[in-house]
C-alpha cells in the first residue's frame, strides 16, 4: 500500500514540464525600427486587468520616458472586441487581455508574449516591474543593435 | 495563501499540483466566485439531508469537470484555442446574468413555474429541483463563464499544460477539482452548521424555508452582479 502512494505522489510531483515560459514569435513586420508594448482588454475590464496597465504605464514612465519621446517605444492600449482591431488581434491571437512586447527591427519582428506572467504576479509590483524592464531592455538592445 | 498558489500555479515539475493550484486560484477570482457562492447556496438548501448536499457538491464539480475536460478535448483534436477562448470569454456574463436572476425568481416563487402536465418538461424540471441533476448542470453551465482572470488561467496556462503533458485530460479534472473543493467544503458546513440551527431551535421546517429564500436571493445577486459587470457599471 506504501509503494502505490509513494508511487502516486512520486508521479504527482515530478512528471513534465508546464510550458509556463514566456513565447518568443517571429514575423515579417514594415516600418522603422521600434518597440510596441500592446496591452490588449475586452470590452469589460477586470480589476487585475487595469492593475496590469497601471503597472506598466509606471514602469514606462519612470524610466522609458526618454524612449517614448524619441518614439522608439509607444504603449497601446487595445480593444480586442471591436470589430476595427481585428487584424491586430489576429496577429497576436489576443483573445482577452493580452500583454506582449513587440520590437521590429529591419523588417522582422519578434514578440513575447507576458499574459500567464502577468497575471501570475500582478500582485507584486516589484517583480512585475523588473521583469517587465528586463524584457523592454533586452528588446531596446535589439534594435539598437 | 494566493502568492503561494500562484507560484505553485507555475510549478514546472509538477503539472498535477500546477492544475489544481490554478483551479483554487480560479474558484476565488470574482467570476467564478460569485458562481460558486450561488452553487453553494443552491446545494445548502437541501441540507436535511446531508449526504445529499455531499453528493450534490461532488456532481457540481463533476459538471464543471465536464465542461472543461470537453473543452480541453476539442482543442486537443484541433479547434481553435483561440476562436474558443473568445466566444466564451465574449458571452460569460450576457447570458449567465438574466439566467441566474430568471433562476432565483423561480426559486422565490415570484415566477410561478407550473409545468403540470407538460410530460418531459415536468419531469426535467422535478430532476433539476431535487439537488442533484441540478448540481450536475449547473456546474456544466457556470465552468463556461469565462471572465478575463479566469480565462487567462485557463485558455493561457491549463491548455498548454493539457497539450504539452502524456497525461494530458486529466489535467482539466484536476483543474476542475480545485474550483470545486471550495463548494464541497462550504456547503457541508453550511448544511451541518444549519441542521444543528434548526435542532436546536426545534424548527427545521422555518429554517429550511429561510435558507431556501436565501438561496433564490444569492441567485438574483449574482445574476445582477454579471448582469452590472455587463453592462460596465462594475
Amino acid at each position: 500500500m506504501k509503494t502505490i502512494v509513494f508511487s502516486f505522489l512520486a508521479f504527482f510531483i515530478f512528471s513534465n514540464c508546464t510550458g509556463q515560459e514566456p513565447v518568443k514569435t517571429v514575423l515579417q513586420s514594415s516600418g522603422p525600427n521600434r518597440i510596441e508594448v500592446l496591452d490588449f482588454h475586452n470590452e469589460h475590464r477586470c480589476a487585475t486587468c487595469l492593475t496590469i496597465e497601471q503597472l506598466t504605464k509606471e514602469l514606462l514612465a519612470d524610466n522609458y520616458a526618454d524612449a517614448q519621446q524619441k518614439g522608439l517605444i509607444t504603449f497601446r492600449l487595445i480593444n480586442a472586441d471591436e470589430k476595427a482591431n481585428g487584424a491586430i488581434v489576429d496577429r497576436y491571437t489576443a483573445y482577452g487581455t493580452t500583454l506582449i512586447i513587440s520590437s521590429v527591427k529591419g523588417g522582422t519582428e519578434e514578440f513575447v508574449d507576458l499574459t500567464n506572467f502577468a497575471f501570475m504576479n500582478f500582485n507584486k509590483e516589484e517583480k512585475f516591474k523588473e521583469t517587465l524592464k528586463k524584457e523592454l531592455d533586452a528588446a531596446l538592445k535589439r534594435i539598437r543593435s | 495563501m494566493t502568492e503561494w498558489l500562484q507560484e505553485l500555479a507555475q510549478s514546472q515539475e509538477a503539472p498535477w499540483l500546477a492544475a489544481f493550484a490554478l483551479g483554487l486560484l480560479t474558484a476565488i477570482s470574482p467570476c467564478p466566485l460569485a458562481t460558486n457562492i450561488t452553487a453553494t447556496a443552491y446545494i445548502a438548501k437541501g441540507f436535511q439531508q446531508k449526504r445529499m448536499v455531499i453528493w450534490s457538491g461532488v456532481l457540481y464539480t463533476l459538471g464543471r469537470a465536464f465542461s472543461y475536460v470537453l473543452i480541453a478535448m476539442v482543442i486537443y483534436f484541433g479547434a481553435s484555442k483561440f476562436h474558443i477562448a473568445r466566444f466564451l470569454q465574449g458571452n460569460g456574463e450576457k447570458w449567465l446574468g438574466p439566467l441566474l436572476v430568471l433562476i432565483g425568481l423561480v426559486m422565490l416563487n415570484v415566477i410561478p413555474l407550473n409545468l403540470k402536465g407538460s410530460g418531459f418538461l415536468q419531469k426535467l424540471s422535478e430532476r433539476v429541483g431535487k439537488g442533484m441533476t441540478g448540481a450536475f448542470l449547473m456546474g456544466i453551465v457556470f465552468a463556461l463563464a469565462f471572465c478575463p482572470y479566469s480565462g487567462v488561467l485557463y485558455f493561457g496556462m491549463l491548455i498548454p499544460m493539457t497539450l504539452a503533458a502524456p497525461e494530458a485530460f486529466s489535467i482539466p479534472f484536476i483543474f476542475a477539482l480545485g474550483t470545486g473543493i471550495p463548494v464541497l467544503l462550504f456547503t457541508y458546513l453550511l448544511a451541518f452548521s444549519m441542521e444543528k440551527v434548526g435542532v436546536w431551535f426545534n424548527a427545521i421546517q422555518k429554517v429550511e424555508k429561510v435558507v431556501r429564500y436565501v438561496a433564490g436571493g444569492v441567485f438574483v445577486l449574482a445574476g445582477l452582479y454579471y448582469i452590472l459587470i455587463f453592462m460596465k457599471v462594475l
